[in-house]
């Protein structure tokens, strides 16, 4: 499944780099999808060029469903880090239960309905200022 | 005379294995964030109070420790040259405060295993606010944990807004609160207890500025559940702590404090976010009961939690308190918010915890201010916050780190 562009002010890129590049523009071509380990079947949370279980470094790249629940989250007022951020709060920021993983991301939802734990999202793409795309969340308020 | 050569080589004497104390303590003449000091100067200072404070003599100093160097701190071989110290052992860790039991720690085995005899552990704080403004490279600049695509130390994902300790723990806090029904009262209990000590530290930077349920609340929130009174400081200044051969202590100015055990920082997938303990289910980590406290340092020092009269915390965020009292088992999973408040935590307690202030009252340096208020409560030398009859303080984190100081022995 596609994953659409959510409605949101954009954050920093990630750092892509050769080692990364792949996980990255899988998600920049709107498809969510983390390496699977073709030595013990492990799926890399978070995606990385190695095995956390068994150091093999060959994977293909699994599909990841699109839907699920949040787990935590909170809403950042006041930037306490780098002043890019700055145009961005409040945002809402928290970890979303899906596919078997805690996914980390923000969360676009004007409701508030996204700080009451379990409540569901769906994942989308987060335009970042000077690079490819971050996952991000979106809730489905009402109206 | 060697069998082979027929050589009279020198031997040396043999050595007993020596024990490692705490003979001295010292602090920068003030915390603050506007101290314009540089980072050499207040650890200069640091030194200085400490070798006054123990009567040991600069050139007997054979070892240095150090946490994190720059910029930030100092290098531990431009603080050898600067004091016109002679080592024969060094060691220095990278940034950040988590290592100042591990640092310790080291330098003991280090007097025992007979590599250096008197070690000056000593750290300098900075602040890109504060005289990181005027070194290249300091001001404002964001961790680098914070950037590392597997995530930060604290649970950070700098892309999607998770970009410092802050936010990081403020997710932490959150889903504690969520999961065991804590609430802002009971994070508001930790900040208020912290800084009625404070008021009873001079060096606190908070000393004049006592917290009320009212004032605290009417904190403006960074990040829900976090005001910014569960904030630790942003401060600069720099600590020393003398780590000396027993016998050598012994003829030195004060009482000596023994290092009774200690427990290394724990690290693995479930115990990845410094400021939660395994088990909550945040970050990487297995969302389980929480196993069994962590009693083994307590086993090492031939006591049970019973038995420590204080408690020291890495409080960088008032939740940080609750990890710890679970993770070595002063209270079952999920009741810490109701320990601080049935047991308390202030000085009338009985067990009261972080009396200098802490990272939220004190100044954040690094826990080594912890480690110094322990010596002194040991010696019962704290003043109008000393524990009655303090012999055994703890000092202990969320990451699982930590060091057992009792009285004399």
């Amino acid at each position: 499944m596609s994953l659409d562009y959510l409605t949101a002010a954009p954050g920093p890129a990630p750092v892509v780099h050769p080692g990364n590049a792949p996980w990255w523009q899988a998600l920049a071509a709107g498809e969510l999808r983390l390496p699977r380990c073709t030595g013990c079947g492990t799926v890399r949370f978070p995606p990385a060029e190695a095995c956390w279980r068994c150091l093999s470094f060959g994977y293909e790249l699994a599909e990841v469903t699109t839907t699920g629940t949040v787990e935590t989250s909170v809403v950042v007022k006041r930037v306490t880090g780098r002043s890019r951020w700055q145009a961005d709060v409040p945002y809402r920021t928290g970890l979303i239960a899906l596919g078997g993983f805690r996914l980390p991301g923000r969360i676009v939802c004007s409701c508030g309905a996204a700080g009451t734990p379990g409540t569901p999202v769906t994942a989308g793409l987060l335009a970042t200022v000077d690079g490819p795309p971050v996952l991000g969340f979106a809730h489905a308020c009402p109206g | 005379m060697c069998a082979r050569c027929r050589r009279a080589w020198p031997r040396p004497a043999a050595e007993v294995t020596p024990d490692a104390v705490i003979a001295g303590i010292g602090t920068s003449r003030a915390f603050g964030l506007r101290l314009e000091l540089s980072p050499l100067r207040l650890q200069l200072e640091a030194l200085a109070s400490a070798l006054a404070d123990s009567g040991l003599d600069k050139d007997e100093i054979d070892g240095v420790g150090t946490s994190h160097g720059s910029p930030g701190g100092v290098d531990y071989d431009e603080f050898v040259l600067a004091a016109g110290l002679d080592v024969r052992w060094a060691s220095q860790k990278w940034t950040h405060g988590r290592w100042a039991a591990t640092t310790v720690t080291e330098a003991a085995l280090a007097v025992q295993a007979g590599l250096a005899s008197c070690i000056a552990v000593i750290d300098t704080t900075t602040s890109g606010r504060g005289y990181g403004r005027h070194l290249t490279g300091l001001g404002g600049r964001p961790t680098r944990e914070g950037l590392r695509e597997l995530g930060g130390s604290h649970g950070e994902w700098d892309v999607h807004g998770v970009d410092t300790p802050g936010v990081a723990t403020a997710l932490v806090a959150r889903h504690y609160m969520d999961r065991y029904g804590a609430t802002e009262d009971d994070l508001a209990r930790v900040a208020m207890a912290f800084r009625a000590h404070a008021e009873l530290n001079p060096m606190a930077i908070m000393a004049a500025k006592p917290m009320t349920a009212e004032s605290y609340f009417a904190e403006p929130v960074i990040v829900r559940p976090f005001r910014r009174a569960d904030f630790c400081l942003d401060s600069e200044g720099a600590t020393c702590l003398l780590v000396c051969d027993r016998r050598r202590a012994a003829q030195l100015r004060q009482p000596a404090v023994a290092i009774a055990a200690a427990a290394g920082i724990h690290a693995s997938r479930d115990d990845h976010i410094l400021f939660a303990r395994p088990g909550l289910g945040v970050g990487l980590q297995a969302a389980g009961p929480w196993r069994q406290p962590e009693l083994d340092v307590f086993g090492r020092a031939g006591i049970g939690p019973g038995d420590v009269d204080g408690l020291y915390v890495y409080d960088s965020f008032g939740s940080n308190l609750w990890m710890v009292l679970e993770r070595f088992g002063f209270c079952a999973e999920g009741e810490a918010p109701g320990y601080v408040r049935d047991t308390g935590i202030g000085l009338d307690s009985v067990r009261p915890v972080n009396t200098n202030g802490g990272l939220m009252s004190e100044a954040h340096q690094s826990g080594y201010g912890h480690l110094v208020e322990m010596v002194r409560q040991l010696r019962g030398q704290a003043g109008p916050r000393q524990i009655p009859g303090a012999a055994v303080l703890q000092w202990a984190t969320p990451r699982g780190d930590s060091l057992i100081l009792t009285k004399g022995g």
